[in-house]
């Protein structure tokens, strides 16, 4: 037996270990930026001060809200809502073909899968306003414009996570329906959709809220809906009827997460 | 057996198949009749598996040749594959039915191969109604038919078997191809599928080809076993004519395809 002593003890771990260089690089660099953002913002207790004035004057005249164009506000809260629902649902139907494209164990061909997912990709990353702004020049100012931004936007969002859900899919079953001699579209429809239609119906769903919220904004740039009246209202420092409008998206929006909600928990 | 008509069910010829640097089939000959009954035995990682893939092309082998029925499957393309494929009904490990469809779906997607209109007409909506019946009669076969609207999730283990099993009916094949068919079952319901799989086979006058690990199963149920050890085929006889001892030989020593020689068991000896 050797005793314990005879080997030199190990050095105990240093409480404090010191940042590796590119750890430094990374801080210094952010640090710089997060300065630089700072005093370009040209903030000052002056123009804070002034700010807090201006948010309380706001306040006063938009409280109590003015519900007189009340109809006005539903008819368009309506289209915004149609919106949505019709973006959402084309977004949907083309997300599948999308997302199957896309996906490593249902394309046909992996420059296929690279192609689709850097389509998927350039729709998912260029915001909606941005393609509202586009198709308000393709098709005009309207909700037209807002649906086509919306759909751009779900399969962007939705192609992306099905094609995620269909990657998981297990072999086997796929497998097995190949090996009855089936043909491959056969086979993707048979055995690999229907193993993620809970999972796609859930984060269709889900992109109707996404999109119930997208369109409430899309207005403010001319592509319809509810944004056209806030965005007047605002500028025409209508601020009791713009708080009347405001207040109708908060029930209409929580509302639509409430039903929305709800169903996704039956679903899944 | 003599001046047989029929071209054998399965005739391999120096089948080779790598995976990587790992050979997992080197150089496997094999002929079976048809309307034989054949149990292939085989340690864990021995190439059977790989070697029941390569019988309808869910893996491509490397060099060699398979013929399923007389027709020589690695340069078939598209329709002629399917056509072989239709012929090879496949009972898997893990049952692989589709989760989310009900059972009589699953027994109904056996026709797929059949259908001209692939899905469209095996989509129970839409089936025929001949199919439709069929479906439920191959249900009744394996003692089923009351379950027919379950989902596979809500039904035992032994029972989705069955269910892959009538798939299997549906699908009308000549060969039958069982991948370790009861290795995730109880011995009890194991038994019992294995008894249902060999009773419709023999009725249908089908040939088989088995994976098992149970050398008692493989001698009761087999006419004919094979085994293999580190992708070869290294016993094959009569059930009854075969020694015991070179049966529990294929479970010793280098069994392993992506096992270097010389290094046998070594991953057994304490260190």
């Amino acid at each position: 037996m050797t005793p314990i002593d005879s080997k030199p003890k190990p050095a105990l771990p240093p409480r404090f270990a010191a940042p590796s260089a590119v750890t430094w690089i990374v801080i210094l660099a952010f640090a710089a930026f997060f300065i630089q953002g700072l005093m370009s913002a040209d903030i000052t207790p002056q123009r804070l001060w002034r700010g807090m004035f201006n948010l309380w004057r706001f306040v006063s005249l938009a409280f109590p809200p003015d519900f007189s164009k009340l109809d006005v506000i539903a008819w368009s809260m309506l289209e915004t809502m149609n919106m949505a629902v019709v973006g959402v649902a084309f977004g949907v139907i083309l997300s599948l073909p999308f997302a199957l494209l896309a996906s490593s164990n249902t394309t046909p061909h992996p420059v296929v899968r690279t192609i689709t997912r850097l389509i998927i990709a350039t729709m998912r990353t260029i915001p909606d306003l941005i393609w509202a702004l586009i198709f308000v020049v393709a098709v005009g100012l309207g909700p037209l414009a807002g649906i086509l931004a919306i759909i751009i936007d779900t399969i962007g969002f939705c192609a992306r996570f099905f094609s995620e859900r269909i990657e998981e899919v297990k072999p086997g079953p796929a497998e097995a329906l190949t090996s009855t001699g089936a043909g491959r579209l056969s086979v993707i429809l048979g055995a690999i959709v229907p193993e993620t239609l809970a999972s796609i119906t859930a984060t269709s769903l889900y992109s109707v809220e996404k999109a119930i919220r997208s369109a409430v904004t899309l207005g403010l740039v001319g592509a319809g809906g509810i944004g056209v009246e806030l965005s007047t209202a605002m500028r025409l420092f209508n601020f009791d009827e713009a708080c009347a409008i405001i207040l109708v998206i908060l029930v209409v929006v929580i509302a639509f997460e409430q039903i929305s909600s709800f169903i996704r928990s039956k679903v899944i | 057996m003599t001046a047989a008509p029929l071209p054998p069910a399965i005739e391999i010829h120096d089948l080779h198949k790598r995976y990587g640097d790992v050979h997992v089939l080197r150089g496997i000959n094999l002929s079976v009749a048809p309307g034989e009954g054949v149990v292939l035995l085989g340690a864990n990682g021995c190439g059977k598996s790989t070697l029941l893939r390569c019988l309808n092309r869910l893996t491509p082998h490397d060099g060699g040749t398979i013929a399923i029925l007389g027709t020589e499957i690695s340069t078939l393309k598209r329709a002629g594959l399917r056509a072989v494929r239709h012929q090879v009904g496949y009972v898997f490990q893990h049952f692989n039915l589709v989760p989310n469809v009900s059972v009589f779906q699953n027994v109904l997607f056996g026709a797929l191969g059949r259908n001209r209109h692939g899905l469209l007409r095996t989509w129970s909506a839409f089936a025929s109604a001949e199919d439709r019946d069929r479906a439920m009669t191959c249900l009744e076969r394996v003692g089923l038919a009351e379950k027919a609207a379950a989902r596979p999730s809500e039904i035992s283990g032994g029972q989705q078997q069955r269910v892959a099993i009538a798939r299997m009916l549906m699908q009308a094949p000549s060969i039958v191809v069982a991948d370790e068919p009861i290795a995730s079952l109880d011995p009890k319901a194991g038994r019992e599928v294995l008894e249902l799989l060999f009773r419709i086979v023999s009725e249908e006058g089908l040939t088989v080809l088995c994976t098992l690990h149970q050398l008692d199963l493989a001698a009761e149920f087999g006419q004919r076993i094979i085994g293999m050890k580190a992708g070869r085929i290294v016993v094959d006889g009569a059930a009854g004519d075969l020694p015991r001892a070179d049966l529990d030989d294929l479970y010793h020593g280098a069994v392993r395809v992506d096992q270097p020689a010389g290094t046998v068991t070594a991953d057994l000896v304490p260190a």
